[in-house]
């Protein structure tokens, strides 16, 4: 008691993302290409890394990066432009942090730039279209 | 210690660690692809997880303390958990579990869960080496870190008590802020984040719970309004269904992420870390950019009118002098004598937006309340509840203290107080309610 609500809702029920399933996008041209440059990136890695580094260190550092990439590659791709944009610049940064051995870590406090950098070339692709 | 009958090779210990963090991430995987989740349900998951990360560091702290366990020293670990092992558990506990809870009884899965436990644990040293009463630690852990994110994620799927959702998502938060990030970024550095704390100097307390602790307050009391006006949470998955201009949001458009912002700067200050000072800056670059685009893309997009109006009046970095106060509203007061001196104060202070009106009652055993009516109904409110919105149109410390005394638990405390209280003239009331049915 004492705190009331009360049943207004301006927003649709399903706002944001709506309510249609969230299926992987198999085919998709970027998917794949994603894919194919994580995979790239990891097996050079592991090629790279594998005499020296011991199982549970690839496992953090190039197969578990990788599979993220590889799931965030595949997730279906947002309708507006930017959000496109920062999901398949986050994707192909997950390619590089396989790459990035023991700097995984910093490198994951550079996500806010590649996100900030999608809205900056949004901005640039609006300024031109208008 | 508990018997250790056998123990893994070197390169088995490093098999192990590899499969408890891959194994869980194919599990979520595979899940993610066959489970046909609606964005919802997606976001149910992800809550889960979110839960796990903080909940599952703050609890192998308690074990190692109370010696249930501790895991093998790696270079790679926070707070004596590696982090492929707290990765791998989080995601277990965390979505698989979420997941796994949609297809199987819920019970189903906490006792697999912890029968996997149970059955591996003890041969897995010295990856993990475990205490005599580590079953106790077990069952804290299922407690404290699966059932919780389990039911979270239940109510965020069904859209549901949007106000211990979001007491889920404050603790989360909070432990990401004062635990998790500021760990993780000491480990990099080298250093113990516990130790840190330890040997900071009582200047450096001082300076940090000043800026800190009242940024955590109005951060709650955002967060807060969110749910309880918006029925939504911070999480941008689960968001307000409206434009929520009350509260903290009344004087400023980004209150969360500010204070957030602030907290972590505290921290740094506090741990005299340079690398900590990132966060923050990450913060910021975030929120001042991506999360500006993204409100603009959302919430104007669902919701123009509401949000052009409040957009127009508030800024998102700078806060008001007066609150921003979209709406008319009465105060109405039953019980005068009562509650004369609050009246005579809010009198005296009385600022547009909200007219007071005191209600002449006949004396009752009934419970007299203060009422809170507001043109926007989703804000009406009463007793303690309605003196905290009344406070609100007053701004700046009056304001953060209604704020205050609107959170859950304050609110509860306060009414219980003022329930309590009274009772001391139940014998007049009584009297008088006699004399009056005679």
């Amino acid at each position: 008691m004492g705190q009331t609500q009360s049943h207004h809702h301006v927003a649709r029920p399903d706002y944001p993302y709506g309510s249609a399933p969230l299926l992987p996008q198999w085919g998709g041209c970027w998917a794949r290409g994603l894919s194919l440059l994580i995979i790239a990136c990891a097996g050079y890695s592991t090629v790279v890394h594998g005499a020296d580094w011991s199982i549970d260190r690839i496992a953090l550092l190039i197969i578990l990066p990788a599979l993220l990439g590889i799931t965030l590659a595949f997730a279906p791709d947002p309708p507006s432009f930017v959000s496109r944009l920062a999901k398949r610049l986050t994707t192909a940064g997950c390619a590089v942090g396989t790459l990035a051995g023991p700097w995984l870590a910093p490198l994951i406090l550079g996500v806010p730039i590649l996100l900030a950098t999608s809205v900056a070339v949004g901005a640039i692709g609006d300024a031109r279209r208008a | 210690m508990h018997g250790v009958p056998e123990l893994l090779s070197p390169h088995l210990v490093s098999l192990a660690r590899g499969a408890l963090l891959i194994g869980p991430t194919l599990l979520v995987m595979i899940l993610l692809m066959v489970s046909r989740l609606t964005p919802r349900q997606a976001t149910a998951a992800m809550v889960g997880g979110l839960w796990q990360l903080p909940a599952l560091l703050l609890f192998n702290v308690a074990a190692q303390k109370l010696g249930w366990w501790h895991f093998q020293p790696d270079p790679a670990s926070v707070l004596g958990l590696p982090v492929d092992l707290w990765i791998g558990w989080a995601l277990w506990w965390g979505p698989a579990a979420v997941l796994l809870s949609a297809r199987l009884n819920i019970i189903t899965v906490v006792v697999s869960m912890m029968m996997a436990d149970a059955m591996s644990m003890p041969h897995m040293a010295p990856l993990v080496v475990l205490g005599d009463h580590w079953w106790i630690g077990e069952v804290a852990g299922v407690l404290f870190a699966l059932l919780p994110a389990l039911v979270v994620a239940r109510l965020t799927e069904a859209d549901i008590k949007p106000v211990l959702r979001t007491c889920f998502h404050g603790l989360g938060w909070g432990g990401y802020m004062l635990l998790v990030l500021p760990a993780c970024v000491l480990a990099w550095e080298g250093r113990d984040y516990i130790d840190a704390l330890r040997s900071a100097s009582t200047a450096r307390w001082v300076i940090s719970l000043a800026i800190g602790l009242p940024c955590l307050l109005i951060g709650l009391a955002a967060a807060h309004e969110f749910a309880l006006v918006g029925r939504g949470t911070p999480i941008p998955y689960d968001p307000p269904k409206r434009v929520v201009t009350s509260g903290p949001y009344a004087s400023i458009a980004n209150p969360m992420q500010l204070t957030s912002a602030i907290v972590m700067m505290a921290i740094a200050i506090l741990t005299a870390s340079n690398g900590a000072w990132l966060i923050p800056l990450t913060f910021l670059i975030f929120d001042g950019i991506f999360a500006t685009w993204y409100n603009r893309a959302h919430i104007a997009m669902a919701m123009p009118d509401d949000w052009g109006k409040y957009s127009s009046a508030v800024r998102n970095w700078v806060p008001r002098r007066r609150p921003y106060i979209a709406r008319t509203a009465t105060l109405q007061f039953p019980d005068a004598g009562r509650d004369s001196r609050i009246l005579a104060w809010l009198m005296r202070h009385m600022e547009d937006g909200l007219t007071i009106e005191v209600m002449p009652v006949a004396p009752s055993l009934k419970r007299q309340r203060l009422i809170y009516s507001s043109s926007d109904p989703d804000l009406d409110a009463a007793g303690i509840a309605a003196l905290g919105r009344a406070l609100e149109h007053l701004g700046g410390f009056s304001a953060l203290l209604g704020w205050t005394l609107r959170l859950p638990g304050v609110w509860h405390l306060m009414e219980l107080v003022t329930f309590a209280i009274p009772l001391r003239r139940l014998g007049t009331r009584l009297k008088m309610g006699l004399q009056s049915s005679r």
